[in-house]
């Protein structure tokens, strides 16, 4: 018995993936979906394996400033010689480690404060959604600034800046999830099992809100790369680090769109711009898949 | 509230000659499991992402009743082999939505009954329900009233069904019970106009009888309990309206060994 019971309790936990495979099935047939999902993982290879893809280090002066492409320098050097190609690569790694990092904080405490003011109500529903409130109505960008200038330009700053106003569009979401969950007939079986609070919010509601927390870290992502490319590009980032936006930012300052080489401009750019789109299109798709409203319309 | 979750604003639960709102917490903690709950709903009532095995096992992890895995395991195992959702080692690692309707309601019943209660309340099981199930839900029900002593307490609408599950009823209308007894006493012979009319209203399949039948119909629709009528609730309906209706609530009167009526209609001057 005990054996078979072992043998069926392996069983039972080797399900968990499904839920994901059945969604990956959905997504596959998303065009859009898949060519922003293949770029994405690009983009992540070469943030991964920087130093191995890179001809030069970009901390180094390799060359002369401002050389146009050449077989030397495939997109020229800056205004120091460094080696534009290789700043570039390097960039990606900033760039996704200040996106994934600011958004997974501000997941964290999005969807804390919308479980939590969903499911109590009441006083502290109030109090939560009141400072929700304060920080949607503030306007991003000037926030932005002002906050990294008064903590300084450093990275785990810019992390927890955009971290600060991203998270209330989640908690908004979470909260209204949260309330429709409450009110389900499970939930108060639950109660009459004898669930504490604790319980019933980790087991039963934060499972069921899951799905919709990951559809909104991937809204969140893109917005939150762009934010701190307009951070650094403002020359508040830090710059110690190599990202895209400083590299936009010092292009910008020694006038590399009129000197020999633009390309110092138009490369970081356009990383930056697909990256930002392969994440637009990642979300679309699985928007569609995870609205209910929007998957309807898209069977028809 | 019956069940501890809903404070009520007077009156009293009473069990094993305790009232349930005046225990102490630890107190509480231990009895509660002896009370349980099967809802009207199966698509609601089972948390779409646990597994059948996660959704019975509950409430004997929250309570603590066995200490080890492999006697919950067990314990599951037999439960679920009880209601039916054989075999149970399929049906254990699945999720609500891959189960229909009937084998849903078996999952809900199976959680009820896992902890052993005393006491059940059941509210409508059986009406989401296709007619050709609700026979085979009502007798797993009758099945552990039999073996396992178990208390009901079954909610409905539906006297028919009412009458193959029930020993005693009781009718409510407006949140006031207005007529109790025995179950075939209240049928066969009813004396509140309000159980008069709910039992005319059963569709019996025998047109001869139908057409001849007169059936009583109640004008309008009840009115909100949140400012129900004054004296007795039932008055801007009844057909047997008194003056006296109008004024007073009338008494609960025990009108033949244990069948109680609330009606001024027989209630002797």
């Amino acid at each position: 018995m005990t054996e078979v019971s072992m043998k069926n309790r392996k069983k039972m936990y080797g399900g968990r993936w499904r839920g994901v495979k059945e969604f990956l099935k959905v997504y596959r047939k998303n065009k859009l979906g898949m060519i922003g999902l293949i770029l994405i993982i690009i983009y992540v290879f070469i943030a991964i394996f920087a130093p191995y893809i890179t001809p030069y280090n970009p901390y180094e002066k390799t060359g002369k400033p401002f050389i146009p492409p050449s077989p030397e320098h495939i997109f020229g050097t800056d205004e120091l010689g460094r080696d534009i190609f290789s700043l570039t690569i390097y960039g990606t790694r900033i760039s996704l480690f200040v996106g994934i990092l600011a958004t997974l904080l501000s997941a964290v405490i999005g969807s804390a404060v919308g479980i939590l003011s969903g499911y109590f109500g009441g006083l502290i529903d109030d109090l939560l959604m009141r400072i929700t409130d304060l920080f949607l109505i503030i306007p991003g960008i000037p926030f932005l600034i002002v906050l990294s200038v008064i903590l300084g330009s450093n990275i785990w700053n810019i992390i927890t800046v955009i971290a600060i106003i991203s998270w209330p569009s989640t908690a908004r979401l979470v909260r209204s999830e949260t309330l429709s969950l409450k009110s389900r007939t499970f939930i108060e079986a639950a109660k009459l099992a004898g669930a504490t609070d604790t319980y019933i919010l980790t087991r039963h509601i934060l499972v069921n809100v899951l799905p919709l927390i990951s559809a909104s870290i991937i809204l969140t992502i893109t917005r939150a790369i762009i934010l701190e490319a307009g951070l650094s590009f403002l020359g508040l980032g830090d710059p110690t680090k190599i990202s895209w936006g400083t590299m936009l930012y010092f292009a910008d300052r020694y006038g590399a769109m009129f000197s020999s080489n633009p390309y110092y401009i138009i490369i970081p750019g356009v990383a930056l711009s697909v990256l930002g789109l392969a994440f637009v299109f990642v979300s679309y798709a699985v928007d569609e898949i995870v609205n209910p409203r929007l998957r309807t319309r898209r069977l028809r | 509230m019956v069940l501890g979750l809903y404070k009520p604003t007077n009156g009293k639960v009473i069990y094993k000659g305790k009232d349930i709102f005046r225990m102490r917490r630890r107190e509480w903690r231990k009895i509660r499991h002896k009370l349980q709950m099967i809802y009207q709903d199966p698509y609601e009532s089972l948390n779409p992402r646990q597994k059948v095995f996660d959704i019975i096992a509950e409430p004997l992890r929250l309570n603590k009743l066995y200490s080890s895995k492999d006697e919950i395991y067990d314990k599951v195992m037999g439960v679920m082999e009880s209601v039916k959702l054989v075999p149970p080692e399929d049906f254990m690692i699945r999720y609500p939505h891959e189960l229909s309707g009937g084998q849903r309601q078996r999952v809900a019943i199976a959680r009820a009954i896992v902890t052993e209660p005393d006491f059940i309340v059941a509210d409508e099981p059986v009406s989401m329900l296709d007619a050709s199930l609700r026979a085979s839900i009502l007798d797993l029900l009758l099945g552990f009233r039999d073996k396992l002593g178990v208390t009901y307490l079954y909610i409905t609408h539906d006297l028919a069904t009412a009458r193959y599950v029930g020993d005693r009823m009781a009718i409510m209308y407006l949140g006031q019970i207005v007529e109790s007894g025995q179950i075939d006493e209240l049928i066969e012979n009813p004396m509140h106009p309000y159980t008069q009319a709910l039992i005319s209203s059963i569709p019996v399949p025998d047109p001869e009888y139908t057409r001849k039948k007169k059936r009583i119909k109640l004008k309008g629709e009840p009115p909100t309990p949140i400012n129900p009528p004054k004296g007795c609730r039932f008055h801007p309906r009844c057909p047997y309206k008194m003056d006296i209706c109008e004024k007073e609530d009338p008494e609960e009167i025990n009108v033949n060994n244990g069948h109680m009526v609330k009606c001024w209609l027989h209630i002797k001057k």
